[in-house]
């Protein structure tokens, strides 16, 4: 980075943050923001709804994942605006009909205090734990600007935004969410358009998404069917997407408080429907854009030298140990790969104007698919040997390559704009999600634990002490996640875990009236503890039968919780018989 | 059928379709990028 970049990250950063403490301290609707007092307009919504779901994982990581994997990724969107609809017709008029404050506290309403905790418990864990990987990702940008290891930045960057969270940031974000969303999709746009103005001549668009199809990155909609039938072990295809991603979405927007506590705050039942069919119809072409600027950053480095690794902080660690030379011999067969590689791709893009040329490109093509095979194990021993030269890095770059596209190649001056933003999306999620927990664990669990009305002071001493609790927890976890890869996956990874079961209890409640407090949380215990067993002993090496990828927890989950809540009340009535239940 | 069900109707139908017609925009965009 140079001088001016430094320049511009430091005075965005400092403006932004400064607006939104000044203008949390001066205003008098802040709290109603908080509270819900329902005045948002539904572009509001929409705004907070994409700005609370879209942190800075969501621009660092999406983009290598694309580059990496390709533009499938996208198929796990297609289940939003499915999920859309169904909230805005089921969920919506109940939680405002009873004016809850938590997602949760529907709960107790309709089942009982235990079956309230239990889930808000489940709702903390989850999202506690996501906390710690989104603390990683900025940590991830210091990092390497910086050179810092990065455990040292996990620590410095945790502690930061514990301060900042107390000291008013929570409300901050409030004031800067939506404008930080629009920049953070300004700068993306120009980062796109960047990438394609650097092509080399008579590589144009068209031409860079035809090079990256050339090599299976335009693998927008995939069947996951195979030989054998439907692969489940298939990670995104269009069924996954659908049909997994569509309970995922149900349950993150209709069940998790930090998107609930988003669309309650607009006045009306209207402008909360409208805010969430919004998203519906912009997140999928949103997602497909920002995948997309992944691809074009993959085309980019077929005319240009990429590196093997794109974590270049621990490259250099790497290199000043013993393992310099194998290194450096491995970057030059890679770099010899590639200039063949660009070769076939050159030729391609010109044999596409020549009329009758389809066998020859059919041949380049070929050619193509065999060197980026030779490529990808040049990578692997490639990442074998940092592994011995430092044991503790990661050895996974995906998080780290468009970190890396954006600080080489960007104009002066905008490289550090768009890390600011980033920095600041990825502070304002954390210190809002760190502000939910606090508040959940103090309204779900502490008050109906300890049975106790507290004053407004002590409200205030207990949040302080919360946040500064669910801090550290994040940055425990951030410690850990250093080999968790991509982390836009390992999020939604560690979110399914739990938010099929979450799902479930709430479709029970609104869905199957038959079905009471003990027979839920006895079966949202079991179906947990069968759906996180599951995933382990999946991952074990002792297991040897079918494989389901993370989406179908989602589902798994729900059906689950339907099945025991039914077993339950069947073994309840039979033991205790206090009324004749009829199940429909 | 009361008004206000029919436009909502409309807008749910709407941004229904609009997924269909994005999955078949990606399906032709994957087989002309192969």
């Amino acid at each position: 980075m140079t001088k001016l970049d430094w320049i511009v990250l430091a005075l965005t950063l400092t403006c932004i943050i400064c607006y939104g403490l000044y203008k949390s301290k001066h205003s008098k609707d802040l709290d109603g923001y908080f509270l819900g007092n329902r005045t948002m307009p539904w572009w509001l919504v929409v705004l907070s709804i994409m700005g609370t779901q879209a942190s800075a994982i969501t621009f660092l990581s999406a983009p290598g994942q694309a580059y990496t994997d390709g533009m499938r990724f996208v198929q796990y969107y297609f289940g939003l605006p499915i999920a859309m609809v169904v909230i805005s017709i089921v969920f919506v008029p109940i939680f405002r009909k009873l004016k809850v404050y938590t997602a949760y506290e529907y709960l107790e309403q309709r089942f009982d205090m235990k079956t309230r905790t239990l889930t808000a418990f489940l709702f903390l864990l989850s999202r506690g734990l996501s906390t710690g990987i989104s603390i990683y990702a900025p940590s991830i940008i210091i990092s390497s600007l910086l050179g810092w290891n990065i455990y040292l930045t996990n620590l410095v960057m945790g502690g930061l935004l514990i301060i900042y969270t107390v000291s008013g940031g929570a409300k901050a974000v409030a004031y800067t969410q939506q404008l930080q969303f629009l920049i953070i999709m300004a700068g993306m746009f120009i980062a796109g358009y960047m990438v394609v103005h650097l092509l080399p001549p008579g590589v144009g668009f068209k031409e860079a998404l035809q090079t990256s199809g050339n090599l299976g990155k335009m693998n927008i909609i995939t069947s996951g069917v195979t030989d054998k039938g439907f692969n489940w072990n298939d990670r995104y295809n269009m069924w996954s997407g659908v049909i997994g991603g569509f309970f995922l979405a149900l349950s993150y927007f209709g069940t998790d408080q930090s998107q609930v506590g988003r669309y309650l705050t607009a006045k009306s039942n209207r402008e909360s429907r409208l805010g969430l069919l919004a998203n519906g119809l912009i997140k999928v072409p949103m997602q497909f854009g920002i995948l997309l600027v992944g691809v074009l950053v993959f085309a980019f480095y077929q005319f240009r030298n990429q590196p093997v690794f794109f974590n270049q902080t621990l490259v250099t660690q790497a290199k000043e140990t013993s393992y310099k030379i194998p290194l450096e011999e491995l970057e030059q067969k890679f770099r010899d790969k590639m200039e063949n590689q660009q070769v076939y791709q050159v030729n391609i893009v010109k044999a596409k104007t020549v009329p009758g040329a389809e066998n020859m490109i059919a041949v380049y093509k070929d050619s193509l698919k065999a060197g980026a095979i030779q490529m990808e194990s040049l990578r692997k021993e490639y990442k074998a040997v940092l592994k011995q030269a430092v044991p503790a890095g990661e050895s996974n770059d995906t998080n780290y390559i468009f970190l890396y596209f954006v600080t080489q190649n960007l104009p002066k001056g905008l490289v550090g704009l768009l890390i600011a933003v980033i920095i600041l999306a990825a502070w304002g999620s954390i210190a809002a999600a760190l502000n939910s927990l606090a508040s959940c664990t103090v309204v779900d669990i502490h008050k109906n634990i300890f049975k106790k009305d507290c004053s407004s002071e002590k409200s205030y001493r207990l949040s302080w002490q919360y946040t500064l609790g669910w801090g550290l927890f994040s940055i425990f976890v951030a410690m850990f996640a250093t080999n968790m890869g991509s982390l836009i996956e390992a999020v939604n990874i560690l979110g399914s875990l739990f938010y099929g079961v979450i799902l479930g209890v709430f479709l029970v409640a609104f869905m199957w009236k038959k079905i009471k407090g003990n027979a839920i949380f006895w079966a949202a215990v079991v179906s947990q503890f069968l759906i996180i067993g599951f995933h382990l002993l999946q991952n074990s090496k002792i297991y040897h039968g079918i494989k389901f990828e993370f989406l179908w927890y989602n589902p798994a989950g729900v059906i689950l919780v339907f099945f025991f809540s039914f077993l339950f009340t069947l073994i309840f009535r039979n033991k205790t018989q206090p009324v004749a239940l009829s199940v429909k | 059928m009361n008004n206000s069900k029919l436009k909502w109707g409309i807008l749910y139908v709407t941004v229904l379709v609009v997924l269909v017609a994005e999955v078949f925009f990606f399906l032709w965009l994957t087989n002309i990028f192969k």
